[in-house]
């Protein structure tokens, strides 16, 4: 029986907002010395630590050199506990995969780079295609998630086919129109219906994802995670309204 | 219509009739316009000063900006970068820098080109026209040739290897803007990286302000005005860029009214019509948010867009800005 050390998991969050890794490494081992689920101390530690420095950052108290730290004080210990899962046999068990890429011609990615630390912490595989990137890559990388995640049209099981969220972004008004595009090749792919799209950055508006027929706007990071976990239950409750179980 | 004499008022402090009106036209619209490419306009002296031209003459704002990319320092400086056919260059990440020292304008990457289409474009237009010539701001500098991520942590981790980096930065952006100044442009200095978005003023005043001043410093010395544009949200350091001695401040979407608040009545305040209207929008949207511009940032303003005009936006867009500002058909 492992205990759960509830003020252990408190330090772990409380040392990624104080940006200490070398904190974190410790708090990390005694977690695994005490015997408790590494997974619960991701989830309630590390990435609630990555929740409040969202928040921190959309409420402008702190700005980006801040957040970079916090999220290299959580690889920090998230490596230490994901070895250790690893190590136990159980290995990663996701929430589902998240593909992010920064549009072709937009080179801006630091705001993606910080969603994709809090969406790992939060608990997805995230497929990170970078900057600048092709839009058919867009939908290669989809398409390839949803084969690894085991998931094809007829689907049986939700166990064995998670959700596959895309996250799309773009910091220039010249380049917001491309995700349309990839929007658009996605369905002439026929994977549209397959996969949930958020797309967000500066000059984006809800308005303008609703044009562009993506699933959901965020307009900063944190909201981006939130969002990424509602549009995957919302995939799963769609695979139960199937009669998929 | 008497354009330099115009701006000249304006930036003395003055409020000149018609007023001052320019919508960011850069170098990829401009390439557009004339049916080049980005690459060719960007690559070639004499490419870039033709377009830039020809948009002038086809729009007729009044006045004139060089501006190819973010990149042109710090490529000249060492850092690799990688020039599409058809987009905007970018530097690689993270940045492959192969020497990091200070440029020589005459000669390192594409200094050359920009100070080239510099004297060309002040042959064309004699003094009629001010040619304003883009200039990073060392803020922005220092971190694409640390890369940008690396650097923000330095701020809070390394301080000392951050103003290293702003020190070496500063050095070459007085040099390249002695330069600008000798070929007959007015640097106009650009941080997009040193924005509000990124950083809190408390870091902006320690890191980005001091090394804007002294450029401003060498600018008013070598003669010439300057103006600083900042891109994302400004308003928590507006007045820290105001302190700069910059004479003209470019500000992004932001409400002018409150920007004019926290800087007063007299400084000159350019913006600041979306980028997305300009793209996206109809000539009469465009038009009624010039007029929002205009009536909110009060007449110490030079109307302008929010950041460089996208490439393929309309042409009529543009038009009507210009319009809108100047009262025609209002």
């Amino acid at each position: 029986m492992m205990e759960v050390m509830p003020e252990l998991l408190a330090q772990l969050a409380d040392a990624v907002v104080a940006l200490a890794p070398e904190r974190v490494v410790e708090l990390a081992r005694r977690v695994i010395a005490e015997g408790m689920p590494p997974e619960l101390a991701i989830n309630q530690g590390l990435a609630a630590g990555m929740r409040r420095m969202g928040e921190k950052y959309a409420a402008k108290e702190c700005f980006v050199p801040e957040v970079l730290l916090a999220s290299r004080a959580m690889y920090a210990g998230f490596e230490i506990l994901s070895e250790a899962m690893k190590a136990s046999g159980k290995g990663l068990v996701t929430k589902g995969k998240v593909v992010l890429g920064v549009v072709q011609g937009d080179i801006h990615d630091i705001g993606k780079n910080i969603v994709k630390v809090m969406t790992q912490a939060a608990g997805f595989e995230v497929v990170d295609l970078g900057r600048s990137v092709a839009l058919p890559d867009f939908v290669r990388a989809v398409e390839q998630a949803l084969e690894d995640s085991g998931h094809d049209p007829s689907c049986q099981a939700i166990r064995s086919c998670p959700s596959v969220v895309l996250g799309m972004s773009s910091l220039m008004t010249t380049t917001m129109p491309r995700m349309g595009t990839v929007i658009e090749l996605l369905d002439k792919a026929g994977l549209r219906s397959r996969v949930k799209v958020l797309v967000g950055g500066a000059p984006l508006t809800a308005e303008f994802a609703r044009r562009i027929g993506a699933d959901s706007y965020a307009p900063n990071a944190h909201a981006a995670v939130e969002e990424i976990e509602r549009l995957a239950k919302a995939g799963i409750e769609a695979f139960r309204s199937q009669g998929i179980e | 219509m008497d354009r330099a004499k115009r701006f000249a008022e304006l930036v003395k402090g003055g409020v000149p009739e018609p007023p001052v009106v320019f919508p960011m036209v850069v170098a990829n619209h401009a390439a557009h316009l004339e049916g080049f490419s980005i690459s060719e306009a960007v690559t070639q002296a004499d490419v870039l000063g033709r377009v830039l031209y020809s948009a002038y003459r086809f729009y007729g704002y009044d006045l004139i900006l060089i501006f190819t990319d973010t990149m042109v320092e710090a490529e000249a400086m060492g850092a690799e970068v990688i020039i599409p056919e058809d987009e905007d260059p970018f530097l690689l990440s993270p940045p492959r820098v192969s020497k990091l020292e200070a440029a020589d304008p005459a000669r390192d990457g594409r200094m050359p080109v920009v100070l080239e289409a510099t004297r060309r474009l002040r042959k064309l237009v004699d003094d009629e026209v001010p040619v304003l010539v883009s200039l990073k701001g060392p803020f922005s500098l220092a971190s694409f040739l640390r890369g940008i991520e690396g650097f923000l942590e330095d701020l809070l981790q390394e301080p000392d290897r951050a103003h290293e980096f702003l020190r070496l930065a500063t050095d070459n952006q007085a040099r390249y803007a002695e330069a600008i100044v000798a070929a007959g442009g007015m640097p106009f200095i650009g941080d997009p990286v040193a924005s509000g978005s990124m950083v809190s003023s408390t870091m902006f005043c320690e890191f980005a302000q001091p090394y804007l001043a002294r450029l401003v410093r060498v600018i008013h010395e070598a003669g010439v005005r300057t103006g600083l544009h900042i891109c994302g949200e400004t308003m928590h350091i507006l007045k820290e860029m105001a302190a700069t001695g910059a004479d003209i401040l470019s500000v992004d979407e932001m409400d002018l009214a409150a920007a004019r608040l926290v800087v007063g009545p007299d400084v000159l305040l350019m913006g600041n019509v979306s980028t997305r209207t300009m793209l996206d929008g109809t000539p009469g949207q465009v038009a009624a948010a010039t007029r929002v511009c205009a009536a909110s940032g009060g007449p110490r303003l030079l109307v302008s867009t929010s950041c460089d005009v996208p490439t393929d936006a309309p042409k009529e867009n543009v038009r009507a800005l210009i319009e809108a500002a100047r009262g025609d058909g209002a």
